[in-house]
């Protein structure tokens, strides 16, 4: 075991998760409470299309290319969300809802279109489903760790403007806050978690990242940091707990292990966290 | 004669002459319409054929058969052949139903199944279906190569002419990858004993080492479908470390990532290894380069593999000089190799 | 067109909230009609209206988080920008996620984030006047309580103490006493009337006919129009009440109410009972 735990490549893979993990789960904690627990799966579905055309336009494999791409996509889809409920007769749930599945379908004829194009195959655009975490790459850390530090600073900086946003917007505008601009901050920095993780855990499992952990440490908390915090723990934990198990067992593919993890913490904390969820108001 | 027994006798002729009309205005030999599913099959298919055939791949270069899914264009070509040819044995994972259905009424051959007897073929590491990756066993190719001028040469509506043709260049064809194959056998041999291991993305030369002499580990099972496991990026880290193998393949339709996870995992335990050319296993290459043929990316492969494992190429065999003429006037395989590296 | 049931000769008195002319669409409905509404400085005012009248919508638009299709609001004498800091705001409670992570304390405090600037966290001096605000809607030793825990009414007191912290001149309270139990509903009224007392202006969407003429001395009757504005027991009295609600129990019963008349000028109350 400790052999296991010293090996460099499953250190590389085991910080990748670690990395990951706790920029989605800590990021994840603001989506959970402003209920849009969906944006993140809506936009890593919608994420898709964009590493399609990435690869599309590039003419071959480009990595930044296919991740520049999932960031337009699925930030576009947030977008168009937005737009849909902002129409009055649709809700939020439900304009995510739609997006979710119009960018998603659209991804999968891209996919499919561009697996007929010399090279596609080598592009691993099919690896973007349910991610490689196991091929995680020295490379992938440095970038990793710079999303990681970057999302921490701003929400650092900006804790109270993104906590009242968050808790009440009316309140926040009216106070003289610009909500619109906070909400877009958080719904970028969700979205470059997200597409950062994409490699690793794939467009279909990526939203439990963001918000099992959330949910968990909600059980736990009594203050938005506490819960900011607790996230991005347990975030960390299931995604390394997830690399390891796999690391053991050949052919255990590792984004969904990560996933089950995370939904077990869940499951712990639901049944045996002092504070339970809270009664909403009737 | 009465005139009824004229107009009759006159009729007569004139339906003989439009008889006779309409069966010489049909073309002894109009080309086979033939589909191929994959480009090794669908290269050996027109070099055998030749003119007496009109064969379409489906799956273009890069693309991998494993996960290659049909559209409605795909079926569509599929239902207009005349003669479908395909690999079998599993390898194109998502045409199974597809393929079953139109083999109902348009003939359907599975050359690899056809030309490989059980006894002879092998199980993929898992145990639970069998290695589709035939072709690059030149010598199991040959006899696939039978298979297919014999489907082709009986194939609906051929002539006479044709099918004598066909199964003439058929023999000139698989005389070709004997020969192939025995220098394949040669030039493998080359390479020192300690470094004969060939590691690449996934577990698709199986047949290549058993032919050949070579010691083959892949890092992902038989099928692309499966993830590769962060055990198995070890497993072959270790093997690589403590064989001191000098240089890994990657391959044309597969992610390179897990084989850069390797590298990495390689240098981080302290040893260093290549990352070598690309090999071409599940594809053929691009249609306009050597490597685009079977025989070119036969010819690819084993020198690649020679040159970067520390063994030396021999000469290729005289039956393949009109290739080689076609291809490399200048008749370097070496050339050759560099070139297919893309 | 609002019936305004002042004189002409009260318009120079300073008003807290003035809208002219404000019109809001939603789509093909049209929430708000040029309604403008005009609330003298130190009034204690109620917006009323049936379901569905724009109450809310018009407060939002005051307070900026909907932009009117037509028409110009100003608060105490300024624009919105200008006045913000002068302006607290007492939402509809449900609106918020009550299931957030904070408690009493936490909520109460963040009525302070707009005056610490981008980067300063709340400190001792913050939480101090927090839990001042709270002592004062009586919820001081629930300070520590998460929100979520709290009764409808324990939750609303802390939205007001939310906005009391601000220490503004203009309070807008959407609906305040919806399903509030009866302490709370006491407790928040009471703080109310102080603040009037001491000269604050006070501008509450309410809901309840049978406390109206109690608590409030200043209305506005809202149906998508404006059709009355003034001292309570004017627009009570006016046609345009009686057309809306139609029931003359019920404004009886809001007459009789102990609320005592305001000894300050009520503008237009001496027009509206020589008319009576």
């Amino acid at each position: 075991m400790v052999s296991l735990l010293l090996d460099p490549i499953v250190i590389t893979v085991a910080l990748g998760a670690a990395l990951l993990g706790m920029t989605a789960g800590a990021l994840g904690a603001f989506a959970v409470l402003r209920r849009e627990s969906l944006i993140g799966d809506t936009m890593s579905h919608a994420a898709l299309p964009g590493v399609a055309l990435g690869f599309l336009l590039a003419g071959q494999r480009s990595l930044p290319a296919m991740l520049a791409g999932a960031m337009v996509t699925g930030l576009a889809a947030a977008l168009f969300s937005l737009y849909l409920s902002s129409l009055h007769r649709i809700k939020r749930d439900a304009a995510l809802g739609v997006a979710l599945g119009l960018f998603f379908a659209i991804g999968v004829v891209g996919l499919s279109y561009a697996q007929k194009r010399p090279g596609a195959a080598a592009a691993g655009l099919e690896t973007f489903l349910f991610g490689q975490a196991a091929a995680t790459l020295r490379s992938d850390l440095w970038l990793l760790g710079a999303v990681t530090l970057v999302a921490g600073a701003v929400v650092t900086l900006l804790w109270k403007q993104l906590k009242i946003v968050t808790f009440d917007p009316d309140f926040a505008q009216a106070a003289g806050f610009d909500r619109r601009r906070h909400e877009a901050l958080l719904t970028g920095l969700l979205a470059l978690a997200i597409v950062i993780g994409l490699q690793t855990v794939g467009v279909v499992l990526m939203s439990a990242l963001v918000v099992a952990p959330a949910v968990a440490a909600r059980q736990w908390s009594a203050s938005l940091g506490v819960m900011f915090w607790l996230a991005g723990a347990l975030g960390a934990f299931s995604a390394v707990t997830g690399a390891l198990i796999s690391a053991q067992v050949s052919g255990l593919a590792t984004g969904p292990l990560v996933v089950v993890v995370a939904t077990a913490v869940v499951a712990l904390s639901l049944l045996f966290a002092p504070r339970r969820a809270v009664q909403l108001e009737p | 004669m009465n005139s009824t027994s004229t107009i009759k006798s006159l009729a007569a002729t004139l339906a003989l002459c439009l008889a006779g009309q309409a069966a010489l205005a049909q073309p002894a030999d109009s080309p086979l319409k033939v589909v191929a599913t994959v480009g090794m099959i669908g290269d050996v298919a027109r070099e055998v054929g030749g003119a007496c055939v009109d064969v379409e791949v489906l799956m273009g270069p890069g693309s991998d058969p494993h996960l290659f899914r049909a559209s409605a264009g795909d079926i569509d070509k599929l239902r207009r052949a005349q003669l479908i040819l395909y690999g079998g044995l599993g390898l194109e994972g998502q045409l199974g139903e597809v393929l079953a259905r139109l083999g109902r009424t348009i003939p359907t051959v599975a050359i690899s199944e056809q030309a490989v007897p059980e006894a002879q073929r092998l199980s993929s590491t898992t145990g639970y279906a069998y290695d589709p990756h035939v072709w690059l066993d030149a010598g199991q190719w040959a006899e696939a190569a039978l298979v297919i001028g014999s489907a082709l040469a009986h194939g609906p509506g051929v002539g006479a002419d044709c099918t004598a043709a066909t199964l003439e260049r058929a023999a000139a064809y698989r005389a070709l990858l004997v020969d192939l194959d025995a220098w394949a056998l040669a030039a493998l041999a080359t390479i020192p004993d300690q470094q004969r291991v060939l590691v690449t993305a996934h577990d698709a030369f199986e047949y290549f080492g058993r032919a050949y002499g070579i010691e083959v580990v892949g890092v992902q099972g038989i099928s692309t479908e499966t993830e590769a496991a962060v055990a198995d990026i070890r497993r072959v880290a270790d093997l690589v470390v403590d064989r001191a193998v000098p240089a890994v393949f990657i391959e044309s339709t597969i992610n390179p990532r897990t084989l850069q996870a390797v590298i990495d995992g390689v240098g981080q335990r302290g040893g260093s290894v290549r990352l070598g050319a690309q090999l071409y296993a599940d594809s053929l290459g691009a249609h306009d380069q050597p490597v685009g043929t079977y025989v070119g990316m036969l010819v690819h492969d084993v020198a690649a593999i020679t040159v970067e494992l520390g063994g030396t190429v021999p000469g290729l065999p005289a039956s393949a000089s009109e290739w080689l003429a076609a291809w490399y006037p200048d008749g370097d395989v070496t050339l050759f190799l560099a070139q297919g590296e893309e | 067109m609002a019936a305004s049931l002042r004189s002409p000769a009260s318009a120079a008195r300073p008003l807290a909230l003035a809208t002219r002319d404000v019109t809001v669409d939603y789509g093909s409905v049209r929430a708000l009609q040029e309604v403008s509404l005009q609330v003298p400085v130190g009034a204690m005012a109620a917006l009323i209206g049936p379901n569905g009248a724009g109450k809310s919508t018009l407060l939002k638009v005051v307070l900026g988080l909907i932009r009117p299709d037509a028409g110009r609001v100003t608060l105490l004498g300024e624009d919105l920008a200008a006045a913000r800091g002068r302006v607290g705001y007492v939402p509809q409670r449900s609106t918020v996620n009550w299931d957030f992570p904070a408690d009493a304390l936490d909520v109460v405090t963040m009525g302070l984030y707009h005056r610490l600037g981008l980067f300063r966290r709340p400190g001792k001096k913050e939480l101090g006047r927090a839990t001042a605000a709270l002592e004062q809607v009586g919820m001081a030793d629930l300070a520590r309580r998460q929100i979520g825990q709290l009764s409808g009414g324990q939750q609303q007191r802390v939205f007001l103490a939310r906005a009391l912290v601000q220490e503004p001149d203009l309070f807008m309270l959407d609906e305040p006493l919806a399903g509030v139990d009866a302490a709370s509903e006491a407790a928040i009224v009471k703080v109310l009337k102080q603040l009037n007392a001491a000269g604050k202006t006070v501008v509450a969407v309410h809901h309840d006919l049978n406390t109206l003429a109690q608590y409030f001395e200043w209305l506005a009757l809202l149906d998508v129009n404006l059709l009355a504005q003034g001292p309570a027991r004017a627009v009570l009295d006016s046609d345009a009440f009686e057309r809306t609600y139609g029931s003359v129990l019920v404004r009886r019963g809001a007459a009789a109410g102990p609320w005592p008349p305001r000894t300050v000028d009520a503008p237009g109350r001496a027009d509206a009972e020589a008319a009576s």
